[in-house]
């Protein structure tokens, strides 16, 4: 017999110290006797020292002893091994990431944790956490209905929820996970190329993409409306754009597909279609800033307008903006620009710059004027205000010198495009529906899935699958297509390892334990009674 | 059943011995003071009238000239009752007294055709306790004498009177030694007492003198007193204890 707590046997000094304490009280024990006649005649006189010293052995106290001896071995947790196996706790995480799809590897892997659970977790507890999009726990009897979502998946999440009820992780993927910990790697095939953005605009395309193979041939099938062509170009490898001009005033859907042939067709096509009219305009005021033009313009469903006059977003170089924009911009030119980093507040205005504070700080910023300061902070730098916005005020001090100040950094388009999307209500223009990117719709808008179900009304739309949906409004209906459009996905030749545990080896597994600490409860509440009845009847 | 056919048989030549004149009611083998047909002459005294002229000694009128007349005694049964005690303190005792108090009924019954088996073996232990004034015949008592208010009733009876004094070995050794509380079995008295050697010793004089006071309170009044030990054999006690004892003969 062991114990688990070996330490909790000190507590077997208690039967010492209630023998200690019996003796030293030792009460007068009960005799029955048929007359005390004599005995009265007989003088009381203390007991002699010697048998004090001399224990009396009571039947209660030995009972007593038993019961405390016998609630430590119950606290100290004693077991019996046995020669099976504790069943172990396992959780294993599937990533269904789109790019698992690349090669059949979500299939194998699959395959792989069935093999796993038959051949060497068997009798184990184990569980299945996967993305179908959001995380979830499965059974085992599950794995044949897991299917790959369009997107990406954050497996730490998953891995995280699995560390919460399990001992043992085990991550299934290409990539290993960032905290470490088992994990069986399906690298898939290299050298896919793909498409990660696409920009329409009434009068050009902008397609990037990534190209993670050599630099070959690749046939690209360009369409508007009905109008298709066809071309093939010189795709570099990395990053590589294709941009095009076309007359899209009256068109309303654009789509690009690459002819490459890769293992992973997901990401080969893109498409965008216009929702309604073009309704967010930008007036510019004051200095001119070719960045900023563009930069908004870049935005799909934005018209800009340099001349100051109305729009839904007013802009002011060194000059009052618009007053009828719904949302007035002060760019105020710092008198002596300083670089230091800044801190960004979060706020819809600053969405995606939180981790861009040093970059934002490179071009150079300045306090800004005293009259407006007041206001929710955006941006600090060496504790002073250098953004501001308050109602439909939004207050910058940036150097907008195009080469060396903020027009040249990666943060600038990012937060123009911030201010359009917080300007405007409802998406309008070219749109380009992305898996896992919420869209704003017009109102009354419902969207029909693949398989015709249709949603109720609803001002978002939120796809998971690449697929033609149709969206239907006061508008009309119309088709739109979600894309994959995912830099990380793109790139799916992962890494290949076998699981680094052997989940199947005798000695990863732990006997299981017999416990009897319930029997030895038991039988110290069994002696506890039987002492009390000793007692009793002594009484 | 209480003994084996040797020991019932062996009873079968045993009687009370009674050292005086029994007064019974009913006639038997024993001679009693009272005046009767017997064949057993006894003594002659004057007439008075309305004595039997059949019991004038006519010889003895020839020779002195006045009358006699003659007296023979009268043989009775011998009235005996037994008096088993029944208090709480007899426990570890009682069987044998009750055995005891059968025995000597069934040597009764060889004189009596009504002696009290049947109330002997109706004892039960915890029954209340009591000496009736019995004024003739044969009165034996099988008790522990723990409790001195039987003094007093003893000295109510006035019949010939046995007192069988029966200690338990634990009355005579006390089994208990160190601290204790000695609890009374019939007042529910406590005591506590260190018993050690010295303690052991005293209550062993104290008993002594215990019983011969009985013994001594006993010759003084004219009764029979004998002691037994309760893990006697009970042969032994009957035939030996009580022949020499004179309660049997």
């Amino acid at each position: 017999m062991n114990f688990e707590i070996p330490g909790a046997l000190w507590g077997l000094v208690s039967v010492v110290l209630l023998l200690i304490f019996s003796l030293w009280r030792q009460s007068a024990a009960k005799v029955g006797i048929p007359s005390v006649l004599l005995w009265k005649k007989i003088p009381e006189r203390n007991p002699p020292l010697r048998a004090l010293r001399r224990p009396r052995w009571r039947l209660d106290l030995l009972f007593q002893a038993l019961a405390v001896a016998a609630a430590v071995a119950a606290l100290a947790g004693p077991f019996v091994p046995s020669s099976r196996a504790k069943p172990r706790k396992v959780a294993i995480v599937l990533d269904t990431s789109a790019r698992m799809l690349a090669g059949g590897r979500l299939e194998k892997a699959k395959d792989e944790v069935r093999r796993l659970c038959e051949g060497k977790l068997p009798g184990d507890e184990v569980a299945v956490f996967a993305a179908a999009p959001e995380p979830r726990r499965l059974g085992v009897q599950d794995i044949p209905r897991i299917e790959a979502v369009h997107e990406r998946v954050d497996v730490e999440t998953l891995l995280a929820a699995a560390r919460r009820e399990a001992a043992h992780v085990i991550l299934v993927s290409d990539r290993a996970p960032a905290g470490g910990g088992h994990a069986l790697l399906l690298g898939g095939p290299g050298g896919n190329a793909g498409i990660v953005e696409l920009a329409v605009s009434d009068q050009d395309v902008f397609v990037r993409g990534v190209n993670h193979g050599p630099p070959r041939n690749v046939g690209v099938r360009f369409k508007v409306d009905e109008r298709a062509r066809e071309e093939t170009f010189q795709m570099p490898s990395g990053v590589w754009t294709w941009p095009q001009a076309m007359d899209g005033v009256n068109a309303k859907r654009v789509s690009v597909e690459l002819v490459a042939d890769d293992p992973f067709p997901l990401d080969d096509t893109a498409h965008a279609v216009r929702l309604g009219p073009a309704r967010t305009v930008v007036s510019v005021a004051g200095r001119g800033s070719p960045a900023l033009v563009r930069a908004c313009a870049a935005v799909s469903g934005v018209l800009v307008r340099q001349d100051g006059g109305d729009g839904d977003v007013a802009v002011g170089f060194d000059a009052v903006p618009n007053p009828k924009g719904r949302l007035r911009v002060w760019v105020h030119s710092p008198a002596k620009p300083v670089r230091l980093p800044v801190e960004v507040a979060q706020h819809p205005l600053t969405e995606g710059l939180t981790g861009r504070g040093v970059e934002l700080g490179e071009g150079g910023v300045g306090e800004l004027p005293p009259a407006y300061r007041e206001g929710r902070a955006l941006f600090r730098a060496g504790g002073v205000l250098v953004g501001v916005h308050r109602g439909r005020e939004v207050h910058l001090s940036f150097n907008m010198e195009p080469n060396e100040g903020w027009p040249a950094r990666a943060s600038f388009p990012i937060f123009w495009a911030n201010v359009v999307d917080f300007a405007r209500e409802g998406a309008g223009g070219w749109i380009v529906f992305r898996t896992g990117r919420p869209v704003e719709l017009p109102a009354e808008s419902r969207i029909l899935g693949p398989a015709g179900e249709e949603s109720g009304p609803s001002r978002i739309f939120l796809g998971h699958a690449v697929g033609e949906y149709r969206l239907r409004n006061a508008g009309g209906e119309q088709a739109v297509t979600t894309c994959l459009l995912d830099d990380l996905e793109s790139d799916v030749a992962g890494m290949s390892k076998p699981l680094d545990w052997d989940p199947g080896d005798p000695a990863e597994r732990e006997p299981l334990r017999r416990a009897l600490a319930g029997p030895f409860a038991g039988g110290a509440l069994l002696f506890i009674l039987l002492a009390w009845l000793l007692q009793r009847r002594v009484e | 059943m209480l003994f084996d056919e040797t020991f019932l048989r062996k009873l079968e030549g045993l009687r009370f011995a009674v050292r005086r004149a029994i007064l019974g009611r009913r006639e038997g083998e024993r001679l009693t003071r009272r005046r009767g047909g017997s064949a057993e002459f006894t003594s002659y005294r004057a007439y008075a009238q309305g004595d039997d002229f059949r019991s004038i000694d006519w010889n003895l009128y020839g020779r002195l000239g006045q009358l006699y007349v003659k007296e023979f005694s009268r043989e009775d049964a011998l009235p005996v009752k037994l008096l088993v005690d029944t208090s709480a303190s007899m426990a570890p005792k009682f069987d044998f007294a009750r055995r005891l108090g059968a025995a000597l009924a069934l040597v009764a019954h060889h004189e009596t055709s009504s002696a009290p088996l049947a109330e002997i073996e109706a004892l039960r232990l915890g029954e209340p306790f009591a000496v009736p004034p019995v004024s003739r015949g044969l009165v034996v008592v099988v008790s522990d004498l723990w409790d001195d208010g039987l003094r007093q009733s003893l000295l109510r009876v006035r019949a010939e009177t046995a007192v069988i004094h029966v200690l338990s070995p634990g009355e005579v050794e006390p089994p208990v030694s160190g601290k204790v509380r000695l609890i009374d079995a019939e007042t529910g008295e406590a005591c506590v007492r260190f018993v050690g050697d010295e303690e052991r010793a005293e209550y062993r004089r104290l008993l002594a003198a215990h019983c011969a006071a009985w013994k001594r309170w006993c010759f003084d009044h004219d009764l029979n007193y004998l002691r037994c030990a309760s893990d006697a054999p009970l042969e032994d006690v009957v035939q030996v204890y009580l022949r020499e004892s004179g309660v049997l003969e």
